[in-house]
């Protein structure tokens, strides 16, 4: 059983300075890292870097500058320890479509030191997921369900996840979060999920990394982003009241206004401003409109 | 136990747990010693962050209300119903001893300060 | 690596079917030509077999997940070189299997001769014709250097045949029938070899700057 305070911090994965620059688009100085045994979700706009960034962490793109550690080593150094150790599902299909559910297992638990045949079994039951069809006959939920089915029988550490969700109905997010909160109750296992639905996020993320137009906004744990932060509305008199300075992504429409602020910055305004916690969805979005002009250091 | 949070609420979900275990505490409804949920396996089931059910914990831990044994897992805390009573008792007088002060500074006589009382009990 | 070529045949379930019509197709044709036969046949099929596997690879973003497991890109590249020979083996077996029964059949004249020289030749073919397939496909892709490596293909192919031909009008002498000196021996052997290498260290340079 691990201990939930641990004396040295044990960084599953580690991202300093990050950068890398393509034709039209680059990321820049991205930094942020996440401890064992929690869920940190990655949000940001469709082309905000995110795809990008797993990449860089996976090494199918070569960084351009900054540091990537896995489990503290070096993920170009150490690339085949780190990628027995850890497990990928990606919103496209990664797997051969004409080869079958048990094929293509046969395929992959050839080139991992950890295979678990065990779990993988009881993931084909609780999945429901036939072994003999071929992957192309698969819906897209079924085919997100075999690809973390793979993922989580080789004793991987930690799971890398872009964009899992997209093209799924509720019903299979559910239980896809589901799983990914029984996969860490054990507190040894990480979870990088990205993902521009935020509403999955908000309810099990721990932890959430901000990223937009290729920067890092900001990275801390999801009670205090959605604690600092509240949605403010009011009519336009009271926008009048307050300082714009100290309002992100303002939305203004012929019957009042809404925008996002700290708080703290908000806590001395009138009577007639309606203050409501934020979801993630609310925060990506005021602060996607608003431009990056506040970020919450960390 | 029962836990049921609510996310339209703007009390933070960590305080809403706090409260309400408190609560159960309080009536007798959790006993002495009973074992308590991990906090990932509470996290898990309310469908909410880990970091979220350690913070109530921690809270719960720092009033005295649970206690963790390490590597056993967490408990009720073995106190006397009574002197959870008492504690409260002191709080409540604490606190009305301060609305007391400030009702002074204004020069608010005491039977309005009972109205006030009773209307804010109701509410 | 043995996984990689494992998965390459698993892949090609539903091309096995079409190989061997080829097969037959090639050896009909091709029956006039004496060992040449062999060397031709190899070369084409060994191209349907490589690039069959390649394209659903490649259609099922397949680089993508070799990246993501641990595999070395070293055993990734090396795993494609050995399947050629796996496959020209499997070619050699089908056309012998193909020879006897002809000649079983008394159709002999049907198909052409397995000769000691034409599996020679058709080794040493094919690895020259990959050694410059390779780097491209690495570079490139299955699908976008299918189109040069078919040109390049034919051309091979054509010249190949044409400067055979020139040689033994010119000299009277047919290089494929004429017995070589092992000094020559020894010279092409150590060429094709070195090529070989070149093209590997070339198609894993090319292979490791690639993004995915």
């Amino acid at each position: 059983m691990t201990t939930e305070t641990t004396t040295t911090t044990d960084k599953v994965l580690e991202l300093v300075n990050v950068s890398k620059t393509y034709d039209g688009f680059s990321l820049r100085d991205v930094t942020f890292s996440l401890e064992r045994g929690y869920i940190m979700g990655f949000i940001g706009p469709n082309g905000a870097g995110k795809s990008t960034t797993i990449k860089l962490i996976l090494n199918l793109a070569k960084k351009s500058g900054g540091q990537i550690r896995l489990f503290g080593l070096d993920h170009i150094g150490h690339e085949l320890e780190i990628k027995d150790r850890i497990g990928f599902v990606s919103d496209e299909n990664l797997y051969y479509e004409d080869l079958t559910v048990r094929e293509m297992k046969n395929v992959v638990r050839g080139f991992y030191s950890k295979w678990d045949e065990g779990a993988f079994s009881r993931y084909l039951k609780d999945f429901n997921l036939p072994a003999d069809k071929p992957i192309k006959q698969l819906s897209k939920g079924m085919k997100m369900k075999f690809s973390l089915a793979v993922a989580l029988s080789h004793n991987a550490e930690l799971l890398i996840m872009d964009e899992p969700t997209s093209g799924l109905d509720p019903l299979v997010r559910n239980e896809l979060l589901d799983i990914l909160q029984a996969a860490i109750e054990d507190g040894d296992k990480s979870v990088f999920f990205s993902s521009h639905i935020t509403s999955d996020l908000d309810k099990i993320a721990d932890y959430i990394t901000f990223i937009h137009n290729g920067s890092v906004l900001l990275s801390m744990t999801k009670d205090e982003l959605l604690e600092e932060y509240c949605v403010a509305k009011g009519g336009r008199e009271e926008l009048a009241t307050l300082d714009r300075g100290k309002l992100i992504g303002v939305k203004e429409q012929a019957f009042g206004f809404e925008a996002l602020a700290r708080r703290e910055d908000i806590a001395g305004a009138g009577a007639g401003i309606v203050i409501e916690k934020p979801t993630l969805e609310d925060i990506m979005l005021f602060m996607t409109r608003g431009g990056a002009r506040h970020v919450a250091s960390h | 136990m029962k836990i049921v949070l609510s996310n339209a609420s703007d009390e933070p979900l960590y305080l809403q747990i706090v409260n309400q275990v408190k609560e159960q505490i309080l009536r007798g409804e959790l006993d002495e010693a009973e074992p308590l949920p991990s906090i990932r396996s509470l996290a898990k089931a309310l469908k909410i962050s880990v970091i979220t059910t350690k913070r109530a914990y921690d809270e719960l831990e720092k009033e005295g209300f649970i206690v963790t044994v390490g590597g056993k897992g967490t408990y009720v805390a073995p106190m006397n119903r009574e002197m959870i009573r008492e504690a409260k008792m002191r709080a409540v007088e604490e606190k009305m001893a301060e609305a007391v002060a400030e009702a002074k500074q204004i020069g608010l006589p005491p039977e309005q300060l009972k109205q006030m009382l009773d209307i804010i009990y109701e509410g | 690596m043995l996984h990689l070529i494992k998965k390459d045949l698993l892949l090609q379930k539903k091309a096995l079917p079409i190989v061997a019509v080829s097969l037959l197709f090639f050896a009909a044709a091709f029956s006039g030509a004496g060992s040449v036969g062999l060397v031709i046949s190899t070369l084409a099929l060994g191209y349907m077999l490589v690039y069959d596997a390649g394209l659903r690879e490649d259609k099922s973003d397949g680089n993508k997940l070799l990246a993501c497991l641990p595999i070395r890109k070293s055993i990734v590249v090396l795993s494609k070189y050995v399947s050629v020979y796996l496959y020209a083996a499997l070619i050699l077996i089908g056309n012998v299997v193909v020879r006897l029964a002809a000649v079983g059949l008394g159709l002999e004249n049907y198909t052409f001769p397995i000769t000691l020289e034409g599996a020679v030749g058709a080794m040493a073919a094919l690895t020259v014709i990959f050694s410059i397939f390779f780097p491209l496909i690495f570079k490139l892709g299955f699908l976008k250097s299918r189109t040069i490596n078919m040109i390049v293909l034919f051309v091979v192919v054509f010249a190949g045949t044409w400067v055979l031909s020139a040689v033994a009008e010119r000299t009277g002498v047919n290089p494929l029938e004429a017995e070589p000196g092992p000094g020559v021996v020894f010279v092409m052997t150590a060429g094709v070899l070195a090529l070989l290498t070149g093209s590997y260290f070339l198609s894993l340079s090319f292979y490791r700057k690639r993004e995915f």
